[in-house]
């Protein structure tokens, strides 16, 4: 359902944000990002381009619901050092301030500050002036993950309408339906692993939920004819047409 | 691929809103910000966002017929809405004084001529606004001992054109600890 992008480098990100709706001044990537992976590349290479962190942080404000919550976090947990997630920690954490919603609570609570305070970018990191320029103006939020940096508005008219977004990326319309819930990192997960499908048990391993959780949103999913059993199994698989049709 | 305001798409836009600018009169138009530092090839262009700020129209009283022509190219080609926008007039303090005597002309279509702010003006501008995003583009922009001069002189004349006292302090902080390049 997703297209996986491995581009690296910011420009790689600058290009796979641009695809995804942010306006940068360049060429959008070839393929629909995977969003989740995205966050963390960002959060790996946002302290060397505090535009992109700005830029991510306002796209998250405004599209938040076709993040799919729990693949977030189970990402998280599979691919980012503990001591590495303090930038995605900050990232979600602004986006919970400037919308005032809670959707990222499970995934920050993977998250924790920096060990030590310091600036969160590069540029005042590597100067002991502008390091103590950044501790004086940073916001009581980057002071909690240790991570100085001052408030900043968000940039949405740098943004495109999700009208473009959906348009040049089509898997989105089932996120934004599912509203980022568990029901959307099971579609990801059975189209981009299909040993997922090999029971519940699975899904729930590799959702990083619980069975019970996963049966409930299953049967939302097969009642709404976006997956459907393989007969005589239990094998589950994702629905690239209508069930009635397969 | 519809939209990204890359060099070569803002070239052919620049080009088609000459075109579409149908006033018998000719028009200087004075870019700042990233669209900037992008044509001019001052800051790497996949970094900076969005549009082309303008902060003068000679003459003023064309702005409106300017963006009018200019929402039209953007229809045409498909480019953002506001892509070419005035709302960094609302910072006219900002410019450095004499920055018509250093702008650098970018491009001429129909009546239409193009202008950039300079380098050094750009710089001025900067350390005024001293974001995080700012400093990076300070050091894109290698600042230099005469460099900081103009931007001391400019930041001491900033109190005359109204620009408050706690922005000039901190940018004054800022350029004092800037690490200078030779």
């Amino acid at each position: 359902m997703i297209m996986s992008d491995d581009t690296i480098g910011t420009h790689g990100l600058h290009a796979r944000w641009t695809r995804a709706g942010v306006l940068f001044n360049t060429a959008q990537a070839a393929q629909s990002p995977d969003l989740e992976r995205l966050l963390i590349d960002t959060s790996k290479a946002a302290r060397d381009d505090a535009r992109l962190f700005i830029m991510a942080a306002t796209w998250l404000c405004r599209y938040s619901t076709l993040i799919a919550k729990h693949r977030l976090k189970r990402l998280i947990l599979d691919e980012l050092p503990a001591g590495d997630r303090a930038p995605l920690g900050l990232l979600l954490d602004t986006a919970r301030q400037q919308t005032g919603e809670d959707r990222f609570s499970a995934a920050l609570a993977e998250c924790s500050p920096a060990p030590a305070a310091q600036p969160f970018f590069s540029i005042e990191r590597s100067n002991p002036a502008l390091a103590r320029l950044a501790k004086r103006r940073a916001s009581d939020l980057s002071r909690r993950w240790n991570l100085w940096m001052p408030a900043f508005e968000a940039k949405y008219d740098a943004l495109r309408p999700a009208t473009w977004i959906v348009n040049q990326n089509p898997a989105y319309a089932k996120r934004a339906d599912f509203r980022g819930d568990l029901r959307a990192t099971i579609l990801i997960e059975l189209h981009d692993n299909p040993a997922s499908g090999e029971s519940e048990l699975a899904l729930a391993r590799f959702t990083g939920t619980t069975r019970a959780a996963v049966r409930d949103a299953l049967a939302d999913l097969e009642l709404g004819g976006h997956i459907f059993r393989k007969a005589g199994q239990n094998r589950l698989g994702a629905a690239l047409v209508p069930a009635a049709a397969a | 691929m519809a939209g990204s305001l890359t060099p070569e798409t803002l070239d052919e836009a620049l080009k088609l809103l000459g075109e579409r600018f149908k006033e018998p009169i000719d028009v200087e138009i004075l870019l700042v910000g990233g669209a900037a530092g992008m044509v001019s090839g001052l800051l790497p262009a996949h970094r900076t966002t969005g549009d082309c700020d303008v902060m003068i129209y000679q003459p003023h009283h064309v702005m409106a017929a300017v963006e009018l022509a200019a929402d039209q190219v953007g229809k045409e080609l498909a480019l953002p809405a506001h892509w070419f926008n005035s709302k960094a007039q609302i910072r006219l303090d900002s410019l450095p004084d004499g920055w018509r005597d250093r702008r650098v002309w970018y491009c001429t279509h129909g009546r239409l001529s193009i202008f950039t702010a300079s380098r050094v003006d750009l710089i001025a501008m900067k350390f005024l606004a001293h974001r995080p995003q700012d400093l990076e583009d300070l050091k894109d922009l290698h600042v230099r001992p005469d460099d900081a001069a103009f931007v001391r002189a400019y930041l001491d004349g900033l109190p005359a054109k109204q620009t408050t006292a706690s922005e000039i302090s901190e940018a004054r902080d800022y350029l004092e600890a800037w690490e200078i390049e030779p």
